[in-house]
């Protein structure tokens, strides 16, 4: 395949996240516009500290669900942070499913919070499924552009 | 905790989006290193030289060593003191600099204990220029 084609396959996939709500469009394609030569990885590099991040957010959060009483000001806490850093990376559909989350917090609403936390991590995994194929296209697509 | 250039050294870089009177500088405080590294990455794309730390005790140890800054942008969420606190803490060791609060959420009452103590401004995360430059275009003209 092609330098060009390769491209467009980038193009349409970034077209693809961004329909879905995936990713939001004005924060995401800003992110890739920051990108120059001397830095042709930054976003991916970004991302793989979001995961660094979420790894050690979710291990939190899980610590807190488990405690006895459920602390729900403390899952307030990392979820907050959680949707903050999801956010800026325009992750919309797990900022959305943190949003859902603090509310359960905020209720004290144990049973919403082992629930939202379920579909955090879900949408946590769909969207990384999906960066995972995008990165890769993007490098096949620069690989090409060097040869 | 401090982090390197992680958008490159500002000798060579890009040429800035974005230029200035003045000579700016930002302070960055946030636990989150994605948000440190975009935080760091807009800024330094929009003409700002920007250090960022993960968390308030670097940030006073920094300015106790005598660092100045145009503007601290701090996390309401940082592991030692909210941000109000570190607010308070700054003003009340004389520090003047402009500082912002940055949280996930807009929370009325977190947005007024961080006036009241000190703070100039509040933003809500995700950062973006939108929301930035006004705010340094202001701090430009003074």
């Amino acid at each position: 395949m092609d330098r060009n084609q390769l491209r467009r396959q980038v193009a349409h996939m970034r077209s693809s996240l961004i329909e879905q709500h995936y990713l939001d469009q004005q924060q995401f394609v800003q992110l890739e516009d920051l990108e120059d030569d001397s830095n042709p990885n930054f976003v991916e590099e970004i991302v793989t500290l979001f995961y660094k991040d979420s790894s050690r957010l979710f291990q939190k959060i899980d610590q807190a669900l488990h405690s006895v009483p459920m602390d729900f000001a403390r899952l307030d806490d990392y979820v907050h942070q959680f949707k903050g850093s999801s956010s800026s990376i325009g992750a919309i559909k797990v900022k959305n499913e943190c949003t859902q989350f603090k509310e359960f917090c905020l209720a004290g609403n144990a049973e919403g919070c082992l629930r939202a936390f379920q579909r955090v991590k879900h949408e946590h995994e769909a969207l990384k499924r999906q960066l995972e194929t995008y990165f890769q296209l993007r490098r096949q697509a620069g690989m090409a552009q060097r040869s | 905790m401090t982090d390197g250039n992680a958008n490159g050294n500002q000798e060579g870089a890009t040429t800035p989006l974005m230029s200035w009177n003045n000579n700016l500088k930002a302070l960055l405080v946030d636990p989150s290193p994605a948000c440190r590294l975009i935080g760091k990455a807009y800024l330094t794309a929009y003409g700002v030289n920007t250090e960022a730390v993960d968390n308030a005790d670097v940030a006073i140890i920094l300015l106790n060593m005598g660092a100045s800054f145009n503007v601290i942008l701090i996390d309401m969420h940082m592991r030692e003191m909210n941000g109000a606190q570190f607010a308070m803490l700054l003003r009340s060791s004389g520090v003047q600099t402009k500082l912002l609060g940055m949280s996930a959420m807009f929370r009325e009452r977190e947005k007024e204990e961080f006036l009241e103590a000190g703070g100039d401004g509040f933003i809500e995360k995700p950062l973006h220029p939108s929301k930035f430059v006004p705010i340094l275009q202001e701090l430009d003209s003074n």
